[in-house]
């Protein structure tokens, strides 16, 4: 989503707001009063504008994080790393907390502790979706979740038995590991 | 020259939108890849004739090449394959805005003469007989990627005389709508359908059925339209499935199907 991914990163950059080439000759506009436009001072085109997006909290699912509480994130991070620095606090759940992340590439991305709020150790907490070297997307899950997130009843039959009666441990069973 | 029938069991419409829209693709495409038939028809392309095609999906992923087809552009398969995962943002900002895309494959819920798609809402956006997903990045591929191939199967709760609502801008009212709005890229250029391809008309930029797939009527296309169709002066069939295509085609089905966990 451009206007989103657009509007997440203004707000790690501490922008009011977002600009982007969007939403021509689409009816979105007309009906979301938060898209708006700007008119470029230099060429006179005018550009899509979305507030950005600056959330209270933040939660993602991250690879590691070290003893400091640096977070590694690796794989598709999608607008993970902007989530968290346009929060104003964040939760970051990890596969495992290491000594230190070792070995890397000088161009790995780490959320340096002072960024990040706290950290908890979740293994499998990014089931159904996938974690980078630790296990694949449950693409059976979610062909499975069609049909019990269809109805209202069903779904919250699913969520207490999975989640208000599980405890984290049910997480790390589910997804299968990486060979 | 005998049409050549291959063993395998009939090609099916749906069999035969993916094998057209992969024969547009050539390996020195920059893709923007949609989930549904545009993956099947760019992978196909890159299984095939175009081995060399550059394939991206929404998640970052660029010159991906995943071995089955992804049930969402969040599956690590894109980016254990590709050449480069870019964050979200980025992808959006440099590839997609920065126009580098030669070529956007979208779908649609419904889709009018001029393609304009609909993927929002069926009735009025406040008080809507049907939500749709929503345009995700569909109204930016729409405009800046160089030109827009469309992948949908006909019917007329697809194929409308009016949208109720434009997700994502083909050739907006016609002529040079798309020009008169500062967009200089091509718009849709091609819609295969499981019944026919469609080109634009050069000046109206209507959509005009330009061949047919084997077996399928002038009639059989119109009645699977909600508006009344032009034909080019000179319509073709269009070339069978080969066996390698259709081959090519079942086995990358199967290999999803199996990893997706799904009885095939």
């Amino acid at each position: 989503h451009a206007a989103m991914a657009n509007a997440y990163e203004a707000g790690a950059a501490n922008l009011p707001f977002a600009m982007l080439r969007g939403y021509i000759g689409a009816d979105l506009p007309k009906v979301n009063p938060a898209i708006r436009s700007v008119t470029c001072p230099y060429t006179g085109e005018v550009l899509a504008t979305v507030p950005a997006i600056r959330p209270d909290v933040a939660i993602i699912h991250a690879l590691r994080a070290d003893r400091k509480g640096n977070v590694l994130l690796e794989g598709i991070t999608g607008v993970q790393k902007e989530a968290v620095l346009a929060a104003q606090r964040s939760i970051i759940t990890v596969e495992e907390i290491v000594e230190d992340f070792g070995p890397r590439s000088p161009n790995a991305v780490i959320l340096p502790h002072w960024t990040v709020g706290a950290v908890v150790a979740i293994p499998g907490g990014a089931h159904p979706s996938y974690a980078q070297g630790y296990y694949k997307r449950d693409n059976a899950f979610y062909i499975a979740w069609d049909a019990i997130a269809r109805e209202r009843d069903s779904f919250l039959a699913w969520m207490e038995t999975h989640v208000m009666q599980a405890g984290p441990e049910a997480f790390a069973a589910r997804p299968p590991k990486v060979a | 020259m005998t049409m050549h029938m291959s063993p395998l069991s009939a090609v099916t419409p749906t069999e035969m939108m993916t094998i057209v829209a992969a024969r547009a693709l050539k390996s020195s495409d920059v893709c923007f890849v949609g989930i549904g038939a545009p993956s099947a028809a760019c992978n196909l392309a890159r299984l095939t004739h175009a081995p060399d095609i550059t394939l991206i999906y929404e998640s970052g992923t660029i010159g991906t090449e995943p071995d089955v087809l992804p049930l969402s552009i969040g599956d690590g398969d894109l980016c254990d394959t590709a050449l480069t995962t870019v964050p979200v943002p980025e992808m959006f900002r440099y590839w997609l805005q920065g126009g580098r895309i030669t070529i956007g494959f979208l779908g649609g819920a419904q889709i009018d003469r001029f393609a304009n798609l609909n993927t929002t809402v069926v009735g009025s956006y406040d008080e809507p007989k049907v939500r749709l997903p929503g345009g995700g990045g569909a109204p930016e591929i729409a405009s800046n990627c160089g030109e827009v191939f469309i992948t949908m199967a006909m019917g007329n709760r697809a194929f409308v005389e009016k949208l109720p609502f434009i997700t994502s801008m083909g050739h907006g009212e016609g002529g040079d709508h798309r020009a008169r709005l500062g967009l200089r890229t091509k718009g849709p250029t091609r819609l295969i359908t499981d019944l026919c391809v469609f080109t634009p008309d050069p000046v109206t930029k209507e959509m005009t059925v330009v061949s047919l797939h084997p077996g399928v009527t002038r009639e059989q296309v119109q009645e699977n339209c909600g508006w009344p169709i032009r034909f080019a002066a000179d319509v073709v069939e269009t070339p069978a499935a080969t066996e390698e295509e259709l081959a090519v085609l079942r086995a990358l089905h199967a290999r999803t199907k199996k990893a997706h966990g799904v009885a095939s």
